[in-house]
């Protein structure tokens, strides 16, 4: 049953290609103003200095250190700017899941009419549930603490290294179970949200929250699968990229075309455990 | 005979002294003045981390005047309160660790001091003497503090003892002198005790030193370290029989107490401070070096470094050896501070030095081992070299910096020689350099540690501006000149207190050239270094129109009033005849000196057909004009461009280039891109710093 909606899910993500390049172009076009001002910053404080031929190659420490002193009025403003990208970044994919939750629900093909009006339609729901869902997403981080606890009861206030060391450790994979949690809570809950057109977002969330937890083995597994996936992409990623550190602009080239189809590739993830999700559903007879 | 002289009764004192402690001396001449001398007798008390100590300090005038007063250092008194000098100047802060303000605070008391006027045995004076002796004053009551650095009557970390009699040029003193101490909880400072470790560190009364300027024997300051004149030391340590004890010298003997203890002996010579340690956890490793001993003293928490830290200790003391001189002593101790007692590490003491690291430090952080080289370059600089850290800190500290960095970069450089870790490379080098640009122009380098700006330009004017300008000088010299600079400083001034001008004294004789002009700039004046390429065209020379014109192009200039002498021009490709054919392009580069740093420096000038020129510019004047008429154009201009001058702050603004290069932008602004994608899309990777933190 999951092997089955990992495969329909990852097949899907991957061919709907106008779904995977609208959550790219979010990513992107979030990640755009910040970049330019970035890139404005950067290049008024190279001006017509050598150092730019320099930079094709290793990030030059030197100038890293000269930058942030020497430039720091001009990275004052990246910051808010990239606050605002999350914000946007945020939005926009809430914008972006109400159309296509009503797609993938009601297994149709894309129509960018018909997936804007539903985006549009469940937008202002979407936020709703999402603010909602914040303090079941602290909730949830806030498990990690029981370690800190734990480790007081048993090894005192100031134990042996390792032992604040692994706990910590565990503490973040605890931290990350938490956000996973919550992620699939989310995901099943907007499922819940278009499914019945829900206007109490409340049902919504406690019906993500009953889904996940009784469901939990197959939704679990399906995420880990999707997780796994995302940590092979990125794998493959770096070990690629390690390769074109050149200054030379065919690497050069080559890189940012690297970095860009991974995106690309990620956004399709993102889609396909979405399209996961709704085949897991239609396996378990949930809608 | 009823009155022996007092300098024959202190050889006398001085044989039966060698007789009983020192039956097999470290060096069989000593190698320093051996002015102050301790024998001191040490009990700690575990539960109230607490000293309970008996001094004898035989001290020596060797200047040429009769001597009033003694001085002394408390150190341990700059943690008695909140009001301390030390403390004021710190908020109570230090290296970002904080005293326990509850049960934490320290404290030293000498409750009582009398001048041994006919001397016996140490061991006698040591079990035996009271204020009620025969032949001993009592000077207790002539104890007094003061505060010669800034007045503050809550201040006790300076005591002034005024001798009923002036210690005659020549002449000797023998005190005995009875303290107790609390050492801070948890270290702090350098010093202080936390659960079942301690570690002991400016813990003693000390005497400061007596110069041709009188007493130097300053306060205890936040941004400060020591002074102190070479002796001999026997120290007894008496700690619980299960503690593992490591401290200055050689260990000479342990004996068990009939109160179940153990009575540690440690033995030092020609060395200026005494510090130790002990702990019932310490795991120790040894290993050998060229001819030194190497004892790592480990936490269990960090065993697994063990081979780490023996690595660097044993890369420090062959570089050193190689390259600087011979370290004198048989032994080095490197100790591992315990969790929660951070306050004690990177700290350097004769023979033994602190050293700091965390569970898990990944390899790629050098952190480790810069500390240990750099704690060992102290033996160089801080105890061979003995200068006066109070009032020219960068003698030590600084010098220190630098060799640190070369050490760092021939072992682990080209590149990222202190991180290489997840892409990131930076080395040592690099990072004193950032430092020195942010607090470049506040304090000079010289200048009593305790009168900077704040405690950062401290640090930067101590450790990172010397590393920087040192390194600077190395590339003006070479590296041959600069090393043969540094071994003749320290051949020629070990066992003794050099001072700044020592160093340039050398400098200059070693470099065959008055270096004054540089050292004038960089150690005692807040000048900045700023070279910069601030103008760059090339364009056609206009063909001749209009009535009788004639180009002349080798007269162009000067007719223009142009070629001054400021101005270099480079007249080599000029045709007598303009043709219809010839292109010529005029060509300006101009150059500025915008800092008030003036610095011999390279100017490179590459031209369209590959041509390049070079030029040495001497930098006196506040700019260079540089105009050509060729039929090339001038497409780059850059000052230094081996980046040879390290004191310049910004290298960015050295070079000026008609040729874009956009790949250098854009690849920055691809990945600038790309890490804002990935964070907007996975923001939770952030967390996974929380484990890197744990490093630090």
């Amino acid at each position: 049953m999951v092997g089955k909606s990992f495969r329909i899910g990852l097949k899907t993500g991957l061919g709907q290609r106008k779904l995977v390049l609208l959550y790219y172009l979010a990513s992107l076009l979030a990640a755009l103003p910040v970049t330019l001002a970035f890139s404005q910053a950067m290049g008024s404080f190279l001006g017509r200095s050598l150092i730019a031929r320099d930079l094709g190659g290793h990030f030059n420490m030197d100038f890293f250190f000269e930058y942030l002193f020497f430039g720091k009025n001009g990275l004052a403003t990246l910051p808010f700017l990239w606050l605002l990208a999350a914000l946007v970044y945020l939005l926009g994919l809430l914008l972006l899941s109400g159309g296509l939750f009503a797609q993938f629900y009601q297994d149709r093909p894309y129509q960018a009419q018909r997936f804007w009006a539903d985006a549009f339609h469940h937008w202002g729901r979407m936020v709703r549930l999402g603010l909602l869902s914040v303090p079941v997403l602290l909730l949830l981080l806030a498990i990690q603490f029981l370690e800190v606890g734990l480790q007081r009861l048993i090894f005192g206030k100031q134990p042996y290294e390792y032992i604040a060391y692994w706990g910590r450790v565990v503490q973040m994979v605890l931290a990350y179970a938490g956000i996973w949690i919550f992620s699939l809570i989310f995901d099943f809950a907007r499922w819940d949200l278009v499914a019945n057109q829900q206007n109490k977002t409340r049902y919504s969330l406690m019906a993500g929250i009953r889904f996940v937890f009784s469901q939990f083995s197959a939704a679990g597994s399906l995420y880990a699968l999707f997780l796994l996936t995302s940590g092979l992409l990125t794998l493959v990623y770096i070990l690629i990229s390690g390769l074109l550190g050149a200054n030379a602009v065919p690497a050069i080239f080559l890189l940012i075309l690297i970095q860009q189809i991974y995106m690309w590739l990620r956004a399709g993830l993102r889609v396909g455990l979405l399209a996961g999700e709704r085949e897991l559903l239609r396996q378990l007879g949930s809608n | 005979m009823k009155h022996i002289p007092s300098i024959w009764s202190l050889l006398f004192m001085l044989w039966l002294f060698s007789m009983g402690f020192s039956a097999q001396p470290i060096f069989p001449k000593p190698l320093s003045p051996r002015i102050a001398n301790y024998t001191i007798d040490v009990r700690y008390l575990p539960e109230l981390k607490m000293l309970n100590g008996k001094e004898v300090l035989i001290w020596h005038n060797t200047s040429k005047e009769a001597i009033g007063e003694l001085q002394f250092h408390l150190y341990l008194n700059a943690f008695r309160n909140n009001r301390t000098t030390f403390m004021k100047e710190s908020g109570g802060v230090h290296r970002g660790f904080k005293i326990d303000e509850k049960k934490g605070w320290g404290f030293i008391e000498i409750w009582r001091m009398v001048w041994v006027r006919q001397p016996e045995d140490v061991y006698s004076i040591l079990s035996m003497v009271t204020e009620k002796s025969p032949g001993v004053t009592d000077l207790s009551d002539r104890m007094e503090f003061i505060q010669p650095d800034d007045g503050n009557p809550e201040d006790k970390t300076v005591l002034r003892v005024q001798l009923p009699k002036p210690l005659a040029p020549g002449d000797s003193i023998v005190l005995r002198i009875d303290f107790v101490a609390r050492l801070p909880q948890p270290p702090f400072a350098r010093t202080g005790a936390w659960k079942e470790y301690v570690f002991a560190g400016q813990w003693f009364p000390k005497i400061g030193v007596y110069t041709a300027k009188g007493w130097n024997c300053h306060q205890f300051h936040y941004n400060s370290e020591f002074f102190a004149d070479f002796g001999v030391y026997d120290v007894f340590i008496t700690v619980p029989a299960d503690y593992v004890v490591g401290a200055t010298g050689l260990e000479y003997d342990v004996q068990q107490t009939p109160e179940g203890q153990a009575r540690h002996y440690f033995h030092a010579e020609d060395v200026h401070d005494f510090a130790w340690t002990a702990s019932p956890e310490f795991v120790e490793f040894k290993d050998r070096t060229q001819d030194v001993d190497i004892r790592l003293l480990m936490q269990p928490d960090h065993v697994d470094q063990a081979e780490r830290h023996m690595r660097a200790a044993k890369a420090a003391v062959e570089h050193f050896q190689n390259w600087y001189g011979d370290y004198p002593f048989p032994n080095l101790t490197v100790v591992d501070p315990r969790r929660g007692a951070r306050g004690s590490g990177g700290m350097e003491y004769p023979t033994l030095i602190t050293a700091g690291t965390a569970y898990g430090m990944p390899q790629g952080l050098r952190f480790v081992e810069a500390v240990i080289i750099h704690e060992f370059g102290h033996q160089f600089w801080y105890h061979l070299l003995a200068s006066n850290e109070f009032e020219e800190s960068w003698l030590d500290e600084g010098i220190n910096s630098y060799t640190e960095a070369q050490i760092m970069h021939d072992l682990y450089g080209p590149e990222g020689d202190m991180i290489d870790f997840l892409g990131l490379k930076i080395n040592d080098i690099q990072f004193q350099r950032s430092r020195y640009i942010s607090f470049a122009d506040l304090d000079p380098v010289v200048r009593p540690a305790w009168l900077y700006y704040s405690g950062t330009s401290y640090g930067v004017n101590s450790y990172s501006r010397p590393a920087v300008l040192l390194t600077t000088l190395q590339n003006y010299l070479g590296w041959n000149t600069m090393l043969k600079v540094m071994q003749t400083y320290v051949s020629r001034y070990r066992f003794t207190h050099p001072t700044s001008q020592d160093f340039i004294k050398v400098a200059s004789e070693v470099s065959g050239q008055d270096l004054s002009w540089f050292f004038d700039q960089a150690l005692f004046s807040t000048r900045t270094l700023d070279y910069s390429a601030s103008y760059l065209i090339s364009k056609k020379v206009k063909k001749p129109q209009g009535y009788d014109f004639t180009l002349f192009v080798k007269q162009t200039l000067k007719e223009a009033g142009l070629d001054t002498g400021r101005i270099a021009t480079y007249k080599q490709i000029v045709p007598e005849d303009w043709s219809e054919d010839t292109t010529l392009y005029y060509s300006e580069a101009r150059i500025r000196r915008k800092g008030q740093f003036r610095f011999p420096v390279d100017v490179q000038l590459v031209f369209s057909n590959g041509d390049t020129l070079r030029d040495h510019w001497d930098g006196q004047d506040p700019w260079k004009k540089y105009v050509f008429i060729r039929p090339d154009r001038l497409l780059e201009v850059q000052v230094d461009p081996e980046q040879k001058i390290l004191l310049d702050r910004n290298w960015t603004n050295n070079s000026l280039t008609l040729r874009p290069y956009p790949r250098g932008i854009l690849k920055q602004t691809f990945r600038f891109l790309f890490a804002t994608q990935f964070l907007l899309d996975q923001p939770e990777w952030l967390g996974l710093t929380r484990l890197l933190l744990f490093s630090f």
